[in-house]
């Protein structure tokens, strides 16, 4: 049985965001989206710890704290070190890619330029994590 | 003493703008994807929940967007790669071209009516997997999408010289007329208009050749087919 994932969005552009509910619902899927803008929005959000997610989908590119600034914090705090934070970026640098990988991510997702690919690409995403054994607290 | 200080503080000038120019276009280049993202799925939105309702007009004409920023997702791709080239922090080791040449015709879409061989065995050189990829990639691409006859060949081979190593492609395509044989390694050339070519793939290809201090011509005939040839030295680090 798939599970119902609770899902961190760190998203700072309203149509990615948009996009993505949008794609959730052609696939029928029922994760639940916990937004937050930018990367200290996030913090917060977890240090709150209403809702522990059980991933986070994060991009490079965020104002404030960009998604490795974010990812070494995460990877330092010992009660949030174990989520799986997975990158949804535009940037497929190799050297973006490396530092990302060598914090410490569970998977990194290049955003196509074409819409039907997008829809593939996070309907496997998310498949794949709905049919993973994942920690909750 | 003068004249050599003041040459240094050229060549260190010329240095710093192209490295900003480069990093301009990078900059400029990855900002303008996302608007182009944009444009995409709204466009797609349009189409999914009005489809059904619209003249067979209108839907050509979205679809011809879609085309068109399409089109410009190569662009700015190519201009990303060229301004790459020379910035790459660049993990070199010994690449094998025989398996850089595998890879690629396992992951691009070669017609059912071409066929690619290598001729003679190809060389193990010191360089970066990227680059080199690009390079072999991009002339194939080339070689695959300029090519009109029933049964396309692509040959690919390597004479080894004392200093270099002397690769070819060798294609039955359309060819290319001789005034244009130095036009085409300029960026942004194409020599078709409509195609959904970026015209960036041989500016790259020549970028990187001399990134490594060899040299690209070409020998063609059109109608017959075309032949590009490229050096690479043996050690590119001292030559």
């Amino acid at each position: 049985m798939s599970k119902s994932l609770n899902i961190l969005l760190i998203e700072d552009d309203a149509i990615e965001v948009m996009k993505f509910y949008r794609v959730l619902k052609k696939l029928e899927f029922n994760h639940q989206i916990i937004e937050a803008t930018n990367g200290e929005e996030a913090l917060d959000i977890l240090n709150k710890k209403e809702i522990v997610p059980d991933i986070i989908i994060l991009d490079l590119n965020m104002p404030k704290l960009n998604g490795i600034e974010f990812l070494n914090i995460l990877k330092t705090d010992d009660a949030l070190k174990f989520i799986p934070a997975i990158m949804l970026t535009t940037s497929n640098n190799h050297k973006d890619v490396m530092e990302c990988y060598k914090i410490g991510i569970a998977g990194y997702i290049l955003k196509p330029l074409k819409y039907e690919e997008y829809v593939d690409r996070i309907g496997k995403l998310l498949t794949y994590w709905s049919i993973n054994e994942i920690i909750s607290q | 003493m003068n004249k050599n200080k003041h040459r240094e503080e050229l060549l260190k000038s010329l240095e710093n703008q192209n490295r900003e120019l480069n990093e301009y276009a990078h900059v400029v280049s990855h900002d303008l994807k996302a608007p182009l993202r944009n444009i995409d799925t709204l466009i797609n939105w349009v189409l999914e929940e009005n489809k059904d309702v619209m003249s067979e007009s209108c839907l050509n004409l979205l679809n011809q967007v879609l085309l068109n920023v399409e089109k410009m997702d190569l662009l700015i791709k190519g201009i990303l790669a060229y301004s790459t080239i020379d910035k790459l922090e660049s993990e070199e080791r010994l690449i094998d071209f025989n398996q850089i040449i595998d890879e690629i015709t396992r992951e691009i879409h070669i017609p059912k009516n071409i066929k690619i061989s290598i001729i003679d065995e190809l060389p193990k050189i010191h360089g970066n997997t990227w680059r080199f990829k690009q390079l072999m990639q991009n002339l194939i691409e080339n070689s695959i999408h300029y090519n009109d006859k029933n049964h396309g060949q692509i040959d690919i081979g390597c004479k080894e010289n004392e200093n270099d190593f002397e690769f070819y492609i060798k294609d039955n395509g359309i060819g290319i007329a001789e005034k244009y044989h130095d036009k085409i390694f300029k960026i942004f050339t194409k020599l078709e208009s409509n195609n959904q070519n970026s015209g960036v793939g041989l500016s790259i290809v020549k970028k990187i050749v001399e990134y490594y201090k060899g040299s690209i011509w070409l020998e063609s005939k059109e109608n017959i087919g075309t032949t590009f040839y490229f050096t690479l030295p043996k050690n590119y680090a001292t030559a």
